[in-house]
Formats: structure tokens, sequence, C-alpha cells
């Protein structure tokens, strides 16, 4: 909180190794998700039959690992999975920010409220925040999945939910920390000055969230692809023949003695990006907030 | 030879950055030296570096030397340091807590003068070879550290209230003050701890001892922190701003207290401060320190009397007096903004503002003096409509604030401005300080030409057009006060409201933003409250003056009248109380107290 100019944010940011590892595998993967198409000439949908045995065991080594196919292909359809990785990336980022997103815009909307106006809103918003933060999210989620009408996308319906169910957290962040705000000295001031309420949230008390909001968001899209990744794991979660990471590692799993190499790559992927929003997400705290690095050492 | 620390050359860098460089002097047994500075200068990390309790970052060159006093401190040094000597060590340990055990125990009934373990009670024979040679203490080993640190350094901080842990009593962390360095058997620890408490002056010793922090004082938390920094008879005591954080009352008697243990124990303290007052009322010499380095060091008598260094000088120049001409309050009958019979309640016990009345004439400075609590913030927040008042009425520019709607109290405020004590929480620290100073002008929509406007206020200000894109961590503490006094004039208000404005500041720039505040109103013709718990800096700027005490104002009047012939016995103890930036006014103004009591 106490140094948030960009100016001495970035040098800071970029003298950590980790950080600086985890912003480049994040990078990566974004660029590598929007250039799918480019990148491999064979889709996510196409069954190559030749590429399988006629038990469908992949061929060759690795899964079928080859110069068609660069990390193997599915068991029983042959389909490329370099391309399925690459594609379900889509579905991962896109589910993953996007459900940040949701959230962030509900946590911040309720929590900056609640922690301004105080008094009944406060209470009411807050035992609400309390109420979804205890609900069985997951059951709810798969129940949900089971009797959402057909003609809503299916992705639009995980990325508003896994996102609903995810603003809990920043809301109670935000709140705290606008209740420290709003008894800061210059917002005291602003209000002397005459300042209307919806003027010094939006010049003074929003502004100053942002260094807490950003950090809180990076480290929230690792565990919104995780919650779309265990949706899709149990079925109920992007349809096939959408890729999506999750339901790759499901039906590998019963695969696993025969071609461990189709658990491996999914997993691979759905690993690195986790861990690399999670880095990104930690070296940002860090670098807006030096003081609390030096207490950590 | 009664040298009893010496510091020689002793340098602090932080990374790049020399925090302090070749700083040489030496606290001398019954003298009590001051180490003057303004914040930055590098005294708290220079006596810092003597305790090893310095961050890791910091690297400490030259060396710092603790003369081996009494053998029976000297053999606990030794007894530290050679680890394989234990049993020798443990044997001599548990023979000098005997006799410092039944020492005080005789000690502790007696109220008042307790005689602690000196150097006869024990036997020297224990003392070894180390009696006679000093203890380097820069880079010593931890136990060295630790055996010294509260042993035969004592130390005492700026801030009472959060130097106690909140969760322990008085008491018991005064006895863990005390077993930490020689074990003391739990009869005697109580007596001892009672003893302590009584000669730093605290009445009822033993419901101090039982209190926890918060149910204290700041002055008896203060003194209670003396009694544990004394309990193992250091040599030296290090007291950094011992008195910054008190009321100008309190201040007297801590230094008192601290005067008294420089006499009767021939304690070396080491005085860390900013105030030349207190220099002038305790210190024996005096170190001047400016930018790390030390610019002049000398007896207080000839460095007050004759300054040898230019820069001691403008130190010296800058503080307000109590003393020379004050303002004449103008001829004017029309009142801009008053409070009648004002009562601010919090709950039932709690009285902040009880029936104050108070008027502030048009062009006029009307300086609001108290100490703590006394109520004179919640006035100045009463007047912008932000404190809750329990009953009376407040006036603004003609508006009652208490009956305003809201679009009133608005239009109100564009006619208040305010400028608060800490300039750096005052500023959005992700705005610049052109938005800031913009900002009543774009909530008020009072400026066709905003931009412009900035511009000529900083000017006003005399920080220059050119800094309006700077962040407010890019400029000083006194740089950002002026951004403060900036945008409280950019509306060209009835009134400012100045609440404590130099308090966060150092002691030269404080001269420089009061020297502007007087500008601007003579120029503006505003009128002021100025709220300040400094007697001089209120003579210095205010045309009448309302001394408040437990949120009643006991005495109110031209400043010339109050100051210089106080009616009211709340005023004359607050005046008697400040000290005099002069040191032998300062001894001749104690002795009348003294006489008068």
């Amino acid at each position: 909180m106490t140094e948030t100019a960009p100016a001495r944010i970035w040098p800071r940011l970029r003298a950590d190794r980790w950080a600086v590892g985890g912003a480049t595998v994040a990078a990566l993967l974004i660029v590598a998700a929007a250039a799918a198409p480019l990148l491999t000439s064979t889709d996510p949908y196409t069954y190559d039959l030749d590429a399988v045995s006629g038990s469908g065991v992949p061929l060759g080594t690795g899964g079928g690992i080859g110069a068609d196919h660069w990390l193997g292909v599915e068991p029983m359809t042959g389909r490329d999975l370099f391309a399925i990785v690459l594609h379900g990336a889509r579905t991962s980022l896109l589910v993953g920010v996007g459900a940040t997103l949701v959230a962030v815009l509900i946590g911040v909307a309720v929590g900056a409220t609640a922690g301004f106006a105080g008094g009944w809103w406060d209470a009411l918003a807050s035992r609400t925040t309390d109420v979804v933060f205890g609900f069985p999210a997951l059951i709810f989620m798969i129940a949900l999945s089971a009797v959402a009408p057909p003609e809503i996308p299916r992705l639009l319906i995980v990325v508003l939910v896994v996102g609903f169910f995810g603003w809990p957290p920043i809301a109670r962040v935000v709140r705290a920390q606008t209740i420290t705000l709003r008894h800061r000295t210059f917002v005291v001031a602003a209000v002397a000055l005459g300042a209307r309420p919806h003027q010094v949230l939006w010049r003074h008390i929003l502004p100053n969230l942002l260094p807490t909001v950003l950090v809180f968001g990076t480290m929230l899209i690792p565990s919104m692809i995780g919650a779309e990744a265990a949706l899709s794991f149990l079925g109920v979660g992007v349809p096939p023949p959408t890729p999506s990471w999750g339901r790759t590692i499901g039906d590998a799993v019963s695969w696993v003695q025969l071609d461990p190499m189709y658990l491996l790559v999914p997993g691979t992927a759905l690993f690195a990006a986790t861990l690399s929003f999670n880095l990104l997400g930690d070296g940002l705290r860090d670098a807006l907030d030096p003081k609390l690095r030096e207490l950590r050492r | 030879m009664s040298d009893v620390l010496r510091f020689d050359g002793v340098s602090v860098t932080f990374g790049s950055v020399r925090a302090a460089r070749d700083v040489t002097f030496s606290l001398r047994r019954g003298r009590v030296l001051a180490l003057v500075g303004e914040s930055g200068s590098g005294k708290s990390v220079t006596a810092m570096a003597a305790l090893g309790l310095l961050p890791p970052s910091a690297t400490v060159s030259g060396s710092i030397r603790l003369a081996a006093a009494g053998p029976a401190a000297s053999a606990a040094i030794a007894a530290a340091a050679g680890a394989s000597a234990s049993a020798s060590a443990s044997a001599s340990a548990s023979a000098s807590a005997d006799g410092i055990g039944t020492a005080r125990g005789e000690g502790g009934d007696a109220a008042g003068s307790i005689q602690l373990a000196s150097a006869e009670s024990v036997e020297p024979a224990s003392a070894g070879s180390l009696e006679g040679a000093p203890a380097e203490l820069i880079g010593a080993a931890p136990p060295v550290l630790r055996a010294v640190r509260g042993g035969r350094i004592g130390t005492i901080f700026q801030e009472p209230t959060s130097a106690w842990n909140p969760v322990h009593t008085i008491g018991a962390q005064i006895a863990e003050a005390i077993t930490a360095h020689r074990p003391t058997p739990r009869s005697a620890l109580r007596t001892c701890v009672l003893a302590l408490l009584t000669e730093t002056g605290l009445d009822d010793p033993s419901r101090i001892a039982r209190s926890y922090p918060h149910q204290l004082s700041g002055g008896q938390l203060q003194r209670a922190m003396i009694a544990m920094a004394i309990s193992c008879e250091p040599d030296v005591l290090i007291a950094d701003e011992p008195t910054t954080a008190l009321d100008v009352t309190v201040q007297a008697g801590i230094l008192a207290l601290l005067r008294r243990l420089r006499d009767t124990h021939g304690t070396a303290i080491l005085l860390i401060t900013h105030d030349m007052g207190v220099v002038a009322d305790l210190a024996d010499d005096v170190v001047v320190m400016r930018a790390g380095e030390v610019v002049e060091s000398a007896p207080v008598a000839p460095l007050f009397a004759e300054p040898a260094h230019a820069y001691t000088s403008s130190l010296l120049a800058a503080v307000p007096s109590l003393t020379g001409p004050v303002l004449t309050p103008p001829a004017s009958v029309k009142t801009v903004a008053g409070v009648r019979d004002l009562s601010v309640h919090y709950g039932r016990s709690v009285r902040a503002v009880d029936g104050v009345t108070l008027d502030i004439p048009a062009g006029t400075v009307v300086g609001l003096v108290g100490e703590s609590g006394s109520g004179k913030s919640t006035i100045g927040r009463a007047l912008v409509g932000l404190a809750p008042v329990t009953s009376g009425t407040v006036t603004v520019d003609g508006t009652d604030l208490r009956r305003a709607s809201r679009r009133a109290l608005r239009a109100v405020r564009s006619r208040i401005g305010i400028v608060f004590q800490d300039p750096a929480a005052a500023l959005d620290p992700r705005r610049t300080i052109g938005d800031s100073i913009a900002e009543p002008l774009v909530l008020h929509r009072a400026a066709t030409d905003v931009r412009g406007r900035v511009a000529s206020l900083l000017d006003s200000v005399r920080l220059g057009a050119s800094s309006a894109g700077r962040y407010p961590h890019e400029l000083s503490g006194g740089q950002r006060q002026r951004v403060v006094i900036a945008r409280a004039i950019a509306l060209n208000p009835a009134l400012l409201i100045a609440d404590e404005p130099t308090s966060a500041l150092d002691v030269s720039i404080q001269a420089e933003v009061l020297a502007l505040l007087a500008d601007l109103q003579r120029e503006h013709g505003f009128a002021c409250l100025f709220i300040s718990h400094d007697l001089a800096v209120i003579r210095a700027v205010a045309h009448r003056v309302a001394v408040l005490h437990r949120g009643k104002v006991v005495e109110e009047g031209a400043t010339g009248d109050v100051l210089s012939s106080p009616s009211h016995p709340y005023t004359q103890r607050l005046l008697a109380a400040a000290p005099v930036p002069d040191p032998d006014l300062q001894r001749a103004r104690r002795k009348e107290a003294a006489a008068s009591l």
C-alpha cells in the first residue's frame, strides 16, 4: 500500500526471477492459445484411426509421438494431442480470466460499497458474502449444469457459475481495505472539501484499492482454471467435443497404465498455467508491498 | 577515564546510503549528552548501533567501546563471552543474584531511594581479568550484546504506548527484564519491581505493577519504561526522543526524573532529541548532527551562547521563542465562524468537548492550545461538520452546520480550508500533487482554467508550477505540507483550520511553513483557527489564544495578554512546563518553579 506508482513497481517486479518466469510462461500460454490454429495444422476434432491399434492404444513410442503428432494422439480416436491441449488452453484461459473478471467485478462492487457505506447495507452485504462463501459450490455447479437449458452456451454458464462462487474472498478483502482507507486523512480531507460520497469512492477509494485487486485477481485466475478443470473432469463442464484440459485428464485416468503420456501432457499444461499465474501474483504482491517482503525474510 | 561509552569513527551504511559517517563522541558518567539533529540526520541509527539493533541490511564500521565499569557487570559479560567456562560463569551469576536480591529487598520498603546492588556488595574476586578492559560492541557476539542490552545499557523509546507488550502487566514485564540478566527469587522480584516503580516517581506502585499498558497514561508508561531501563542499574541510558510523544507538563516530569537519575546514580545518559528546549533543560554536552555527520560538539552553555557552526545557529534561530514581540489582533467585529456551548460527548463518560464557546473574527488567527485529549482537534472537526456534536451550535460563514442541508453543508465546506498534521497522510498517494490541489476546484466547479489556477497556487506556496506532475512520495515533508496548504487556500476560504500543521515537521521546516502561513493569511485575510500543543508556535502565529483543558476553555484573550500574564493556573502551569531553548534561562525557570512549590 505504500508505494504504488508504476515507475517503482516495474523495477522491483523485474528483479524477481520467479515472477518474471511466471509472467513469461503465462504470456506464452496466452499467445499459444490465441494463435492455436496457426501453430498446428491439424484440428482437435479430426480422427486419425491409423495412429491407433485395433484395441485403441496409440501406436509408436510415448503415446504415438511422431512427425504428424508432436505430443502423441488420443487413444481410441487418434486425435492429435498437441491440438487438443492447445485448443484446450483457449477454454481454460477463457474460463479462468472470464470467471475472474466476474468475481472481481462482483467482489469489488459489494466489498467497496459495504465498507464505504456501512450500516444496514454493510450488514446485508457481509452476511450475503458469508452465505455464498459457505455454500457447497461444487454440488450446486454440478446440479445447475444438469438442469441448465441447452440454448445457453455451456461455456458461458461455466464462466458465470465459477465466477459467481469466486467473489466472496475478494469482497472481504476489499471491504476491510475500504474501511481502512475511509479513515485515512486524505479521504477525510476530500470529505471536508465538500466531495460527495460517489466522488470520494471513485476518486480516492477505488484507485487505492487497485493494487490489492490486481494481486488478488491474478492469484484467483489459477483457482478458476482449476475449478473449470474440476467441472470438466466430472463431466459437467464444457461439453465434448470442445477440448478441455479437465475432461482430457478425466479421460486419461482410465488409460494411465497403457498410455501415461495421455495424462502427462494435459496435466503438465494445467500445472504450468496455475503455477505461472500464482508466481506472477506473488511477485506482484511483493512488488507492491516491499515492506511485507522484508518481513518475510 | 570517566568515558563510559565511546563512539569512535562510527559509520553506518544501508546499501549505498550512508546514514552516519565518522561519528565520534563519548558519554561520561553522570553527564547527559544530547544528540541533536533533524529527521534523517542519523542520530537514532548511531545510537542503535551501540545496541546492535540495526536491521541486517546495515553495515557498521568504526568502534563503540563500553568501559568495564562494575566487576559484577564485567563478570556477566565475561560469563556470556566465555562459553567454555560455563560452570564458573553460572556460579558467579548466582552469587551476584543473591547480592542483588537482598539489596533490593532492603531497599524496597523504604519508599523513594533504593540501594541497588553495586560493586561493593559482590566479591570483586569473580571479576576476572576483564576488569578495566573496555568491550567492543561493533561486531560483538550475540551473547555479549544480550548481556549489554538492558544490563549495561538501558533504553527508553519514543512511543511508550507501543513499547509495552499489551498482554502482560507492567510488573511482569519489568520482572522479566530483571530476570533476563539476574536470576532473582520470586519473592525478591516483587519488592524489587515496586521499588523501581517508586524510584521513578509513580504513585501507588503496586497498582501500576498490576496494570496492563492500556490502563495507564503515556506519562505513567514512560516512567515505568524508565523503571525497566534502570532495573539492572545500567551505566548508560539511551533515551530516544523520550518525551516527544508526551504532553509538555508530563515532559517536564520525565526530564526531572532523568536529571535525578543522572545525579543520584551517576548514569551516563544519551539523549536523542530534535527539541532544543529539551536539550537546554537536560543536556550537559551536545553533539549536533546533520545528514549523518557531526557538525559541532560542545558543552551546552557555549553551544547555545555562541554556536560555532552555521547549521547550529540556524537550528537555534528556527526555534520559536516564548519571548519577543507578539501579533496584535486586528480591530474586527465581524465573526466568521464560531461555536456556542459546543459539547461533543462519546458515550456517557467521555466528554471530549464540554460547553465551549469560541469566536473566530474575520482576518484573525485564533490559536487553540491544549494538551492531548483536551478536545482541540474535535473543535476543529466540528467546524467542518465532521464531529458528532452532542449539543450547541456551530456557525461558519453565517450557516448553522447542525441544521444545514447536505447541499448547504457542501457549500459551506467550499468556504473552509483545512491543513492537517501529517501531510504525507493528507494527500492521496496515487494522485499527482497538481490533481490534489485541483480537487476542490473540480469538486465545486470553481475555476474554468484549473491548470492555470493550480500553477498560481503552487507559485504562491513557493513550490513552482512545474512540480504539478509529481507524486507525494517524491516530495519532502515540508514540500508536502505546502501542497496541503495550497489545496486549503484554493477556493479563497473564509476560514482556514490548521490542525497541528507543523508537529510532524523538522524545526527549520516548521519555521518556513509558519512564515508561509502568516504571509498567506496577511495576503488573503482569511480567519484562521490554529490548533497546536506548542505555546511558542501559537505565540508566533496567533492574534488571539484560547487555552483548552479537559474539553473546556479555561482562558481566552489576546496572545500578548494570555501568554505574558496568564490568569488561569493551568495556563501558568503550561507556560512553566515548556522548556525554553536557553540553558541559563531554563535553569533559572526551574529554580523558580521549585521555589513556588
